[in-house]
């Protein structure tokens, strides 16, 4: 069973395009790492997964839904949550506030709604200590944090999350992992897009290798450790391609 | 030719070229340095005080009219004083306004500005007469005997200064200089690292379209013997940025185009029947249809008619490769999400 | 002495004024991202509605201000949706919406003008009595006009913190494109953001026509910057700042007619204005997190 299936995917920016042509798909507690040179599209396959960014050819299927032509807030709907790099929180709303946001989908139901956010501050402590705090005094992990919390409210079945550790403290970035480990732990699905190759190869189950916007690599990490990931990261590719297979 | 309809192709050709004044001008500020001068009118109407002051004699408090100067010099003289006090408080508006900010914030000082003109010039009766405004300006070649066709007679004056102001637009909008306010305009942060002063570039600019609207505004002083307050109401300025969205931005030719179908709406309601009870109709509605036009035009094509490229080769916007666009818009995305 | 006092007086009751239509306009800037010049003109189309329904319905000041704002509401969401939304779906930016709110502002003058001419009008007919409250002297107006703001700030604030609605235009107002991924339905609530607002500047155009006695077509085009004033010295989108920036601007407003002639004290206000947008466009307020 996949709960993602990216298919033939092209997207960018007016009407250039960046990424060309990528498929994969993304099993449920599986994470899936996405990794490669700056520039190489890495955000950009996320935003147009999640919808922020106009498909330009391929398709997105979610837990058997095709959510291609549906906008962002829709594919929320379907259960793809996604996770943006940089302003992933409400600054001026509090932590509790951010999250009763997150569980908008959950409706009108107040109690509802607090019980949802009891659970999801039950399972990020560090959260729960600044629950009225405003998010846009939060530190940048704890933001981050926040930012992922938000989008478990609503139970998605496929989490994306953009370089959730960029620019935190080491031991912050621990924590971080620790959390998407145990969010992965819990059946969904996670695709992450990470700047740490080493960090990434620790932790995923799947590895995507994009360079210049097409896939140039895919595998588990066991797999990639054949390959020298620095030369081709400078766009060199691999003879035996895993592509091919 | 002195027959009704006759006087009434004249006056509109004299409200033509003072409005293709007032609109080549804008061209240089907004059209070319792309500074949403809301102000505008300000400059206008401190042209024409300036220059009603300069051609007028002294003050006569017998008959209220109380103004500053009053140094009865003859009227060529008195535009260029119109064009000079004008460009003198616009360098002193540009001073004020034109730092970096978002261009909307500078729109909003730049409407505060006029607003403080605004009420400075109501309230002081010692400056322009106060709201009454000034009268009794000596009018150009007016004798007893024309008053009548005087539009006849100010038209060739509104010719050879719209002629002259025109070949200046022109040569600026060639010149290096020309090139320099575009390049500002369409990537301040781009000039700002080749090393062009971007504050002071546009501070020129902003001084000499506050200039030609200093000379449109002691033309219309002249041709109309009297300026108040009314005739310079914020909402004026739409009819001036609607010529150059019509015409489009950047080029003097546009705004010819642009103030001709403002001016030809302006003048043609004068066609409406007055209805006595509503004595304000025929303004109500022209104030309607310019707002019903600029929105339109803003809607359907917000470059404008012509585009900037009519009779000379710029660059612009759209000529930029598409990797600076893509990483602009990435850019911006980024800062979105 | 006393006319400072006075003076503090009045700018207590300005301030009630200026906080209501400032706080309409720095929700609907917040959550917009461009200025809505023609908001000024919902203040007068406002007070407009309230004395046809005043003199030709016979209702009081509170019933008829109550339902001329509620239709200003409708009015406020056909323009947004019907006009203004269409704009931004093409692409327009912050620059060129100001030159199409200011042409609607426009429009707006134009059809006022034709409907109610440009004559003065007059909200509050009855004698007025003054009260002494503390150090200050109240006309029974003004002590109506401090009650109704602080009423409707009142509940204001607790449909921003208390509702499901009220939160989600305060994450619109925060970041449009983060509200949509959390699956707000933004244009369900950009439209209850237009009658809100709408709403507001109505009762501000209302409240500011009883202050003033007499108004006339240039009531909210004149005071359009005062309010502006406010909405920048408080931080854009920040209700809570903006309530500040009218205490502020309100007070400023007409203390400085001990120092000043009171013809120029609106360009108090003014100056104010462009001082902010210059040194500090960000506004007074504390900075959390929002550019």
């Amino acid at each position: 069973m996949t709960l993602l299936e990216a298919t033939d995917i092209s997207a960018g920016y007016g009407r250039l395009p960046i990424v060309h042509g990528v498929s994969f798909d993304c099993a449920p507690g599986g994470i899936t790492a996405l990794i490669g040179p700056n520039g190489a599209g890495k955000s950009t396959l996320l935003k147009s997964i999640g919808g922020v960014v106009e498909l330009m050819g391929g398709s997105v299927v979610v837990h058997g839904r095709d959510v291609s032509h549906l906008a962002a807030e829709d594919r929320v709907r379907q259960g793809l949550a996604f996770v943006p790099q940089t302003d992933n929180v409400f600054p001026t709303l509090s932590v509790v506030e951010n999250l009763e946001m997150g569980g908008y989908l959950l409706g009108r139901s107040r109690r509802a709604v607090r019980a949802r956010v009891d659970e999801v501050l039950a399972f990020f402590p560090d959260l729960r200590v600044a629950q009225k705090k405003k998010a846009g005094l939060l530190s940048g992990g704890q933001r981050n944090m926040l930012a992922v919390a938000r989008a478990l409210m609503v139970n998605p079945k496929v989490l994306m999350l953009d370089e959730p550790t960029a620019g935190l403290a080491p031991a912050y970035v621990a924590k971080v992992w620790n959390q998407i480990d145990s969010v992965a732990a819990s059946g969904v699905a996670i695709l992450i897009v990470e700047q740490n190759v080493d960090e990434a190869l620790v932790h995923a189950s799947d590895v995507l290798l994009l360079v210049a916007g097409k896939l140039a690599l895919q595998g588990s990490p066991r797999d990639l450790a054949r390959y020298d990931l620095s030369a081709l990261f400078l766009g060199a590719m691999p003879e035996d391609s895993l592509l091919a297979e | 030719m002195n027959s009704v309809i006759g006087l009434w192709i004249a006056n509109a050709l004299v409200n033509y070229g003072i409005l293709a004044l007032i609109a080549v001008g804008l061209n240089v500020s907004f059209g070319m340095a792309g500074i949403l001068d809301l102000a505008y009118f300000l400059f206008v109407a401190i042209g024409a005080y300036f220059g009603g002051v300069v051609a007028m004699g002294p003050p006569d408090a017998s008959i209220l009219l109380n103004h500053i100067l009053g140094l009865s010099m003859p009227w060529p003289v008195a535009i260029v004083a119109g064009a000079a006090g004008a460009g003198l408080v616009g360098l002193l508006a540009g001073l004020i306004a034109l730092r970096r900010l978002r261009s909307d914030y500078l729109a909003i000082v730049m409407f505060a500005l006029w607003s403080i003109g605004y009420d400075l010039i109501t309230n002081s009766s010692g400056l322009f007469n106060g709201l009454t405004g000034l009268f009794n300006v000596p009018q150009p070649f007016s004798t007893a005997t024309n008053a009548l066709t005087y539009p006849w007679v100010f038209l060739p004056i509104v010719v050879v200064v719209l002629v002259i102001l025109v070949v200046i637009a022109l040569g600026l909008e060639r010149s290096a200089f020309g090139r320099t306010l575009r390049a500002v305009r369409d990537d301040p942060d781009l000039a700002e690292s080749l090393g062009k002063p971007i504050v002071l570039i546009r501070i020129r600019a902003m001084i000499v379209a506050c200039a030609f609207a200093g000379v449109a505004g002691a033309l219309t002083v002249f041709y109309v013997g009297a300026y108040n307050p009314s005739a310079w109401s914020i909402f004026e300025t739409v009819a001036a940025f609607g010529a150059i969205l019509i015409g489009g931005r950047g080029n003097v030719f546009g705004a010819l185009f642009g103030a001709f179908v403002i001016s030809t709406v302006s003048d043609g309601v004068q066609f409406i029947p007055t209805i006595l009870s509503r004595s304000t109709l025929t303004a109500d509605i022209r104030e309607a249809l310019l707002a019903i036009l600029l929105m339109l035009v803003l809607f359907m094509n917000p470059r404008g008619i012509f585009s900037e490229r009519f009779g000379i080769r710029v660059s612009d916007g759209s000529t930029l490769d598409a990797d600076v666009v893509s990483r602009r818009t990435s850019s911006q995305d980024g800062a979105k999400s | 002495m006393l006319a400072l006092w006075h003076s503090i007086g009045f700018g207590l009751v300005t301030a009630s004024v200026l906080a209501v239509a400032s706080v309409g306009l720095t929700v609907q800037f917040g959550v917009n991202n461009y200025v809505n010049i023609s908001y000024s003109q919902y203040m007068t189309l406002g007070a407009f509605f309230t004395w046809d329904l005043m003199n030709y319905g016979h209702w009081n000041l509170i019933v008829a201000g109550v339902v001329a704002s509620l239709g200003v509401g409708v009015v406020s969401l056909a323009i947004g949706k019907g006009i203004l939304n269409q704009f931004v779906r093409r692409g327009a930016q912050a620059a060129q919406m100001l030159l199409v709110t200011f042409s609607l502002a426009l429009l707006f003058n134009a059809i006022m003008a034709t409907a109610w001419g440009a004559n003065p009008f007059e909200l509050s007919m009855s004698i007025q009595t003054a009260h002494h409250v503390g150090p200050f002297l109240f006309t029974d107006a003004q002590l109506d006009v401090i009650g109704l703001s602080a009423l409707l700030l009142v509940g204001t604030h607790l449909l921003l913190t208390h509702t499901r609605l009220g939160k989600a235009m305060r994450a619109l107002s925060d970041n449009k494109a983060l509200a949509r991924l959390a699956g707000i339905r933004t244009s369900r609530v950009t439209d209850a953001v237009w009658f809100l607002t709408g709403f507001l500047a109505s009762v501000g155009g209302i409240t500011l026509a009883v202050e003033v006695a007499s108004f006339d077509l240039n009531l909210g085009i004149n005071f359009f910057f005062v309010v502006m004033a406010a909405v920048i010295v408080g931080g854009i989108g920040r209700p809570y700042g903006t309530m500040l920036g009218a205490l502020i601007i309100g007070l400023a407003i007409e203390v400085s007619t001990n120092v000043i002639p009171a013809a120029y004290k609106l360009d108090v206000a003014f100056v104010i204005l462009i001082l902010i947008l210059l040194f500090r466009p960000q506004g007074l307020s504390r900075i959390v997190g929002k550019a």
